[in-house]
């Protein structure tokens, strides 16, 4: 711990936050048994959770990211450089999974249209509002990357 | 190729300045002069030339490039 940067300290917390908090939120919808409640009772449940997993990712992220800010000076919040540097290296790594996730619902929306046939994804994982979830969980993806990515490089030291 | 650097050496015959102190007077962190050191980021000039500003040195004899043949 003495040895990481803010931003270091910063990315964990939200990398595991993040892992968390939309973690239990993937289990919570792959948990509703859609044949025991009708569509509109599922889809209810999953906004529910997800205002939940969203509101307590943004109170996380304000209160522990403010704890951390507080024991550094301005220019350690800010980060150098080298910060920069690797979080841009970091960021090129999730926008690669939010790409093939945005193709993957814009495929999920256009071929049922373009070739008339439903689409296999949503026959094997029958999740309330499908395409929203796809988008969602590729993007949870491509922030667990970004973070994951950031960490990597601080620990090896790579840039 | 590959750049590498005397910062270490510099720092030593600076009464053995920390590498904090070094941090703040080029406006990086102690992680960033430590990964210098290890040779294993290169700076960009600006601070290249901060790092030897303060050292007062030319920065050739701080930073040299080497090539890897």
């Amino acid at each position: 711990m003495l040895n990481m940067t803010i931003k270091e300290k910063s990315t964990w917390l939200s990398l595991l936050a993040t892992l968390y908090i939309f973690g239990r939120y993937t289990f919570e919808v792959f948990a509703i048994d859609l044949a025991a409640v009708s569509e509109l009772e599922a889809i209810d449940i999953v906004m529910g959770n997800l205002s939940s997993a969203v509101l307590l990712i943004i109170i996380v992220e304000i209160i522990f990211q403010s704890i951390i800010a507080m024991a550094a000076s301005k220019n350690e919040v800010e980060g150098d450089e080298r910060d920069k540097l690797i979080s841009l290296k970091a960021n090129n790594s999730g926008y690669w999974v939010l790409s093939v996730g945005a193709f993957l619902t814009l495929g999920q929306l256009l071929l049922p249209h373009a070739i008339g046939m439903e689409s296999s994804l949503k026959s094997y994982y029958p999740l309330p509002l499908f395409e929203l979830h796809i988008l969602l969980f590729a993007f949870i993806l491509s922030e667990v990357v970004r973070f994951a990515h950031q960490v990597v490089l601080y620990r090896k030291d790579a840039v | 190729m590959h750049i590498v650097n005397r910062v270490r050496e510099c720092r030593f015959f600076a009464d053995e300045m920390t590498q904090q102190e070094l941090a703040t007077a080029v406006g990086v962190t102690r992680q960033t002069i430590m990964a210098i050191e290890k040779g294993k980021y290169s700076p960009s000039l600006e601070v290249a030339f901060k790092i030897a500003l303060y050292f007062g040195k030319p920065i050739q004899e701080v930073f040299s490039y080497q090539d890897s043949d």
